[in-house]
């Protein structure tokens, strides 16, 4: 009975076995491990909606692999030149595309982009965030084709709004949008469109025949599915039961390299894991105060020591497999970069030399000393983490080396990245080095002044907003970074961008390790995708998928 | 038996909803983050922005307040809506049910199938290879995790045999078929009934033991009964009180979906929804979830006791 029951199992196995052979149509499976909480990237915060949105969603400007913008429903990208930007910087004049559909086969005009601003700053809208349409003053539609924005002052990331534009005609009805049919069943631009959300299962959508380029996209149906974790996709992508699969960690790299089956897609982001050292002392009460130094960190040579006394190519060797680039400063590549900065050099003697020169003598266990204290730091990350928990490792062996002591104490992240209110340590000073990763967008405005100009250093008075978490005030840094938030010409702020960098290269209050690595795995059948480590709002490779194609498997 | 008995236990379901609302809802808020956790290392939003939403979503205020503001809606059939996909959290649950359900329902059955005859043949046939095989498959199948097996089978049937989908419900981008769905039911059900079953064998296998050496199947045994009519008549009847008791008390994690099995096989059931919830801080759903397990864990107890006083004319409460 028993065997008979194994020749029935194998039998109806075999029988399962004979999958359906694949029509004309070119269908495409990608995996992603979270389900996004809606598709509205105004009110949702994470990243897979990005991801997920790009096939539908089309901004007014968008940028390439390169960091360069590009015009998508703007018609050119305004500049003081062409007039599309006031010489005070204060009216933006876009031209828009002509002939654009939505996927419902409205017309797309300017009286899109006003509502999209007046969507944004409406306040019965769970906007995640108003920043920059807080400061437009009005929206002007001389015709259907032309948008004027006028701001109440200058915005220097002006040409990163309105992105993604949203379809009066959709949401214009209703009196708020937060669960608007909408968010889950969004009407776009772009070359696909949402045909179906299966809720933990997938997002299907198809090819947008309103789209202005429809005959050139060669993929007639597009799902996400949604998988447990990322293993599971990896185990999926193997399997041939999905194409892709969205953002890998480096330590999934060498599992999928040498399988001729798959393609990795890598690309330096504009992200760097870093360490963040805190130049206000750490201990009560006087924590977080940039009038009480931090005891060891507060010296420049200190944190110059610490800075090449790090072995970053040995991490980015053995750690990262050779694939990230060594940290240089806040903005690795892209238009508003720093060429000139090189990473610092491995060199463990000058270490010594700068250490012996702000007083720190080696003790008899060989770490240094002055003055009766031990030079000895906590250093800080995410738990759960490993290969942060491995770089850490080899920073605590390569400090020894010049008789530094770190020592680990990790956290969960929702408690390293908690806010004022939960009283975190970030937030409030009361840590000695951090490590995580975090990076400018495609303007880089935000973040460089959040975190390095000194009025953005977070206090009672501001209630913690800020992201100064060294607390380092520099008059120098601030004034660049001034320049670079109030010049209307690019060039201006470019150099503005170039001074700020070579001035963080010098103060060291972020020691830079590595680029991050975006990975994406590929079946490699999966033709036509292009890194890209850039973004609007987060860099996702889908932001070319009208060119994507599949060959027959 | 008495009807006050029933609703006496019913009754009973009160006050163990507002001390697990309670717990849970106040645990919660003890845990670091919140559901605006993700917003704080970003910074595209303001610290301005997140007090902001903080208001808007209510988040702000004294947290008794709003487990006082939870239970109100509550009691009154609104259950809320979710912070992270502002969708109602009913909609969410009846999207993850039916699935949960399919799953679990089948491998519940398939699990029945294969528990029921092994548990009592290897009573039966005590120290016979196939009771040795059977108790031995048992052990190795309670104590594997399917998060171990599940792998196995993963690696086995769908990347090197190629034969089975490795997750999922269905084959994406193709019409509805039957083949296509048990093809992806195969090896979640697999997984999941070898552990149901296991345990069931246990059970039924000792009870089944325990009854067969009692004096009234050597009565009728020794009167010349059919053998067959002594065990599944006589015997298993007796012997599947416990086993009915255990089927009951596990009925609600038919609603509550297998975790593990959801997560490796990339099923969309409510055991995910649950998980996916609690680690992104989305409080009312969470609070959607627990109450209405618990609510089912109470109310398979109170069925486990009536099964039990039917199948067993000596039980009676009061």
């Amino acid at each position: 009975m028993i065997r008979k029951g194994c020749a029935l199992l194998l039998l109806t196995l075999a029988l399962f076995s004979l999958a359906p052979a694949a029509g004309a149509e070119k269908t495409l499976t990608l995996g992603i491990y979270q389900e996004p909480e809606n598709l509205n990237t105004y009110i949702g915060v994470q990243t897979v909606i990005t991801y997920v949105h790009k096939p539908f969603a089309e901004y007014l400007i968008d940028v390439n692999e390169k960091g360069e913008y590009f015009p998508v429903l703007a018609a050119e990208i305004p500049t003081v030149e062409n007039g599309g930007v006031s010489k005070d910087g204060l009216t933006i004049t876009y031209k828009l595309r002509k002939g654009v559909k939505w996927s419902d086969g409205a017309p797309f005009t300017s009286a899109d982009v006003k509502f999209t601003w007046e969507a944004v700053v409406n306040p019965k809208n769970l906007v995640k965030s108003k920043s920059g349409y807080d400061q437009i003053q009005s929206v002007e539609t001389p015709d259907e084709y032309t948008a004027v924005v006028k701001y109440k002052e200058f915005y220097a990331p002006y040409l990163t709004r309105f992105a993604p534009v949203l379809p009066k005609h959709i949401l214009g009805k209703l009196e708020n949008i937060n669960d608007a049919p909408y968010n889950r069943m969004p009407v776009g631009t772009g070359p696909f469109m949402v045909t179906e959300w299966a809720s933990g299962n997938y997002i299907a959508m198809a090819k947008n025949p309103h789209y202005r380029n429809a005959d050139k996209v060669k993929i007639d149906k597009l799902f996400f599915k949604i998988i447990p974790s990322r293993e599971v996709g990896i185990a999926q992508l193997q399997a041939g039961d999905i194409d892709g699969v969205w953002d890998l960690i480096e330590a999934q790299i060498p599992m999928m390299e040498n399988n001729p089956a798959l393609a990795l897609d890598l690309s330096n982001s504009l992200t760097s894991e870093r360490l963040i050292l805190n130049h206000s002392t750490p201990v009560p009460p006087n924590n977080g105060n940039p009038d009480f130094p931090h005891p060891i960190l507060g010296d420049l040579k200190v944190r110059q020591a610490i800075d090449c006394a790090i072995d970053r190519k040995a991490i980015v060797d053995k750690l990262l497999f050779g694939k990230a680039k060594p940290g240089t400063t806040e903005i690795p590549h892209g238009w508003a970069s720093n060429p000139d900065i090189k990473p610092v050099a491995y060199d463990p003697e000058k270490a010594k030399k700068l250490l012996d020169a702000a007083g720190w003598k080696a003790g008899p266990d060989g770490i240094r000393q002055k003055d009766g204290k031990r030079l000895r730091l906590k250093i800080t990350t995410t738990t759960g983490n490993k290969l942060r928990e491995m770089v850490q490792q080899v920073m605590v062996d390569q400090m020894k080396q010049v008789g530094i002591e770190f020592y680990i104490e990790n956290v969960p992240s929702s408690v390293l990245f908690g806010s004022w209110a939960n009283d975190a340590d970030r937030k409030k000073g009361r840590y000695d080095i951090m490590m995580y990763t975090t990076g400018p967008g495609i303007d880089p405005q935000q973040q460089f002044e959040g975190y390095f100009h000194s009025k953005n250093i977070p206090t009672e008075a501001n209630g913690g907003s800020g992201y100064n978490y060294t607390r380092h005030r520099d008059a120098e840094l601030d004034k660049w970074l001034d320049v670079a938030g109030k010049s209307t010409s690019m060039a201006d702020r470019v150099n503005a961008y170039r001074m700020a960098q070579k001035r963080v290269y010098e103060i060291v209050p972020h020691i830079y390790l590595y680029q991050r690595l975006t990975v994406h795995g590929f079946r490699s059948n999966v033709k036509g995708w292009k890194s890209n480590g850039n973004g609007i709002i987060d860099a996702v490779e889908t932001w070319n998928i009208a060119d994507w194609d599949i060959d027959k498997k | 038996m008495k009807y006050t008995f029933i609703i006496r236990r019913l009754l009973s379901v009160v006050p163990v909803l507002l001390i697990i609302t309670f717990a849970t809802f106040f645990l919660m808020q003890l845990l670091p983050g919140g559901p605006l956790a993700a917003y704080e290392n970003n910074p595209e939003i303001s610290q301005k922005d997140i007090e902001r939403l903080r208001h808007e979503m209510g988040l702000d205020r004294p947290i008794h307040v709003q487990y006082w503001a939870w239970l109100k809606n509550f009691a009154q059939g609104d259950w809320g809506y979710s912070f992270t996909t502002k969708r109602p959290v009913l909609a969410e649950i009846w999207d993850r049910l039916p699935n949960t359900l399919y799953l679990t329902g089948i491998s519940l059955i398939v699990a029945l199938i294969i528990a029921i005859p092994a548990g009592i043949i290897s009573a039966t046939r005590q120290y016979s290879l196939f009771d040795h095989i059977t108790t031995t498959l048992a052990y190795i199948g309670r104590s594997m995790p399917v998060f171990y097996s599940g792998l196995l089978l993963i690696i086995v049937f769908s990347i090197w045999l190629r034969w089975l989908p490795s997750g999922g419900m269905q084959t994406l981008g193709k019409e509805f078929s039957l083949i296509d769905s048990v093809r992806h039911l195969f090896l979640p059900v697999l997984s999941l009934s070898t552990l149901i079953a296991a345990k069931y064998v246990r059970f039924l296998r000792t009870s089944m033991l325990e009854v067969i050496h009692l004096d009234y199947i050597r009565t009728a045994a020794a009167k010349g009964l059919n053998e067959r009519v002594i065990i599944y008549k006589h015997a298993f009847r007796n012997a599947a009180i416990p086993l009915v008791t255990v089927v009951a008390i596990d009925l609600p994690v038919l609603f509550a979906g297998a975790l593990f099995t959801e997560t490796i096989y990339s099923w969309p059931g409510m055991g995910r929804l649950f998980v996916d919830a609690a680690t992104r801080f989305d409080y009312s759903v969470v609070m959607g979830i627990v109450p209405a397990i618990a609510f089912l864990v109470v109310v398979s107890n109170l069925l486990a006791d009536v099964v039990y006083a039917i199948l067993d004319p000596r039980i009676t409460y009061s």
